[in-house]
């Protein structure tokens, strides 16, 4: 047996309990004891990766349920690479199934509310507008500017009440039974304002005015559907003011008026 | 002095090491733990060098890699990486070899490290050191993959023992006969984890002082300490577990004793990952480790705490 075949045996064997590929070196009781100590460090340390990047998931569900689904996770898609804060990508949608199954049909979204967290909080770096530039922004025709966002913003659209899950988590309180609102539209905005990952709820055609802006659409395209130009411009001040804009450009056509 | 230390002592004050951030000094360092990131910063006196997991900052950017290049600033960096399965019989992964290098290049250690262990097959990688059987063909595996690494990154690596849990039975060299040929064909060096040592004399029945007596001095660039676990297995076997979470025990200091007679002052590490006690608490033991290097090498730098 090659020193690869011998490792893929052993690999089939601490990842998923197969011992088919084991070599017969291997096949006695007392070792099969001790192969047991990696297998536990394989499936824990990765539960544990699990565990910690998705820390409100597993205060709503509960440490038993999200152990299991952290388990059969880990044995379904294993990580590729060494540098774990990637892995957990996929986990919103291993549970989305049994989460609803379990009654807790909001509880994929507050997965895939905590892995934006996650990749907000490990985004590369990237300045803020400065004030010399948010001037300049000013004397520009405001409908033409397209914004380009810092790495970490990230639009997430929900109709439930996730945040109530996540404030629940940070304060260590119960986790309350989530409600979703009734119309359609609401997202959840996430970003690493002054170097902390930070969320704000946005209404229907709030969601739908930043979505357009991180889509790449100019103001005066994402303004298209907006109520108010006075709540155009107060959404586009709490943007600037928490430094989640890094850069414009100027769109070479004019757009109409919204 | 030698970047890795391994040069005979001449300074007398950790002072004397501390200027220059490229050079590891020969005296006691601590692991540096996200959890203690806050208590770090806070610290009112000097750590003469930390040592970090590479893989935890392979981060684009964001608060945890900022504080790490705060800290950077202030003391020298060994980075030690724990994925870059050097034992794989699959070929080195590139990319993980780059974001090594570009670590590397980001934060300067003077120091690199990984372990005679591989950690991932068929595409799935497993988190975790695991054993090699001691042969010609994984000695040159390894050879080929740290020649690769060292190359990568232009600089000399070391290669730390691991812990074991089973005797494989297709070794046919001593770990430490595996580890001075992995060295002389190379020019490796070597990270001496002595709970290691202690760990798998007791799982594995070899006599650890006379591991630590055969290893090749002159390669010797740093030493790990850590505390261990009584793990019962199904049968009621007892095995020791190398779960760096607890204090250093009296078998691991008298085997550090012994390894630092022989070879003089090297850059000491304690590691300390489960069970995280307060920094204060580590920094006690990282003090205590510089104490007991001290008693048994004359010439080794004092440290003020």
């Amino acid at each position: 047996m090659s020193i690869l075949d011998w490792q893929q045996g052993l690999g089939r064997y601490l990842r998923l309990g197969d011992p088919t590929g084991l070599g017969p070196e291997l096949a006695t009781p007392a070792l099969w004891r001790r192969l047991q100590v990696y297998r536990h460090n394989v499936a824990g340390s990765l539960a544990a990766t699990i565990a910690a990047a998705f820390p409100a998931t597993r205060h709503a569900a509960g440490a038993a349920s999200f152990a299991a689904w952290a388990e059969s996770f880990v044995a379904a898609a294993p990580p590729t690479q060494p540098s774990l804060w990637t892995y957990g990508a996929g986990f919103p949608a291993h549970i989305e199934v049994q989460a609803a199954t379990a009654g807790s049909p909001w509880l994929a979204a507050l997965g895939r509310l905590e892995w934006a967290s996650q990749e907000a909080l490990f985004a590369a770096e990237a300045e803020p507008l400065s004030a010399a530039s948010l001037a300049a922004l000013a004397t520009a025709d405001p409908l033409r500017l397209r914004l380009a966002f810092h790495p970490a913003v990230q639009l997430l659209r929900s109709r439930w009440r996730l945040l109530d899950a996540w404030h629940a988590w940070r304060d260590d309180r119960p986790c309350p039974e989530l409600w979703a609102e009734d119309q359609d539209g609401w997202a959840i905005l996430v970003g690493r304002p002054r170097g902390e990952v930070a969320h704000r709820r946005l209404g229907p055609w709030q969601g739908g005015f930043v979505g357009a802006l991180l889509a790449g659409a100019s103001l005066g395209e994402a303004a298209a559907t907006c109520p108010a130009t006075a709540e155009v411009a107060g959404e586009l001040t709490a943007l600037l003011g928490a430094g989640l804009c890094v850069g414009y450009s100027i769109a070479t056509t004019r757009e109409p008026p919204p | 002095m030698t970047r890795d230390g391994a040069a005979k002592v001449v300074a007398t004050s950790v002072e004397d090491w501390a200027a220059p951030c490229g050079v590891l000094p020969p005296v006691a360092g601590a692991g540096y733990r996200e959890a203690h990131a806050a208590a770090f910063a806070a610290l009112g006196r000097p750590v003469a060098w930390v040592e970090i997991h590479a893989e935890t900052y392979m981060v684009p950017g964001g608060p945890r890699l900022s504080r790490l290049l705060a800290l950077r600033r202030c003391c020298p960096l060994s980075v030690h990486g724990v994925g870059l399965s050097l034992g794989g019989a699959e070929p080195l992964d590139q990319d993980h070899l780059r974001r090594l290098d570009h670590l590397c290049r980001l934060v300067e250690p003077a120091l690199v490290s990984e372990h005679l262990a591989w950690s991932g097959v068929d595409g799935a990688y497993l988190n975790d050191l695991l054993p090699l059987p001691y042969t010609e063909e994984t000695l040159a595996l390894m050879a080929d993959h740290v020649d690769q690494t060292q190359e990568a990154l232009g600089r000399r690596i070391l290669v730390e023992n691991p812990s074991g849990y089973l005797a494989l039975p297709g070794s046919l060299l001593a770990e430490p006969e595996f580890l001075a040929e992995l060295a002389r064909r190379t020019g490796c060096g070597l990270l001496v984890d002595v709970n290691n040592i202690h760990v798998s004399s007791r799982n594995l029945g070899i006599d650890a002082a006379a591991y630590v007596d055969c290893l090749p001095a002159a390669a010797i660039g740093e030493i790990h300490l850590a505390g261990h676990a009584d793990l019962v297995l199904d049968d009621g076997e007892i095995l020791a577990f190398d779960d760096h979470g607890s204090a250093v025990r009296a078998e691991t200091w008298d085997l550090f004793r012994r390894l630092v007679a022989r070879i003089g002052a090297r850059p000491a590490l304690v590691e300390w990952d489960n069970d995280l006690p307060t920094l204060d608490r580590l920094l006690a033991e990282v003090d205590r480790a510089q104490r007991e290097m001290a008693a048994v090498v004359p010439r080794a730098p004092h440290v003020h705490p």
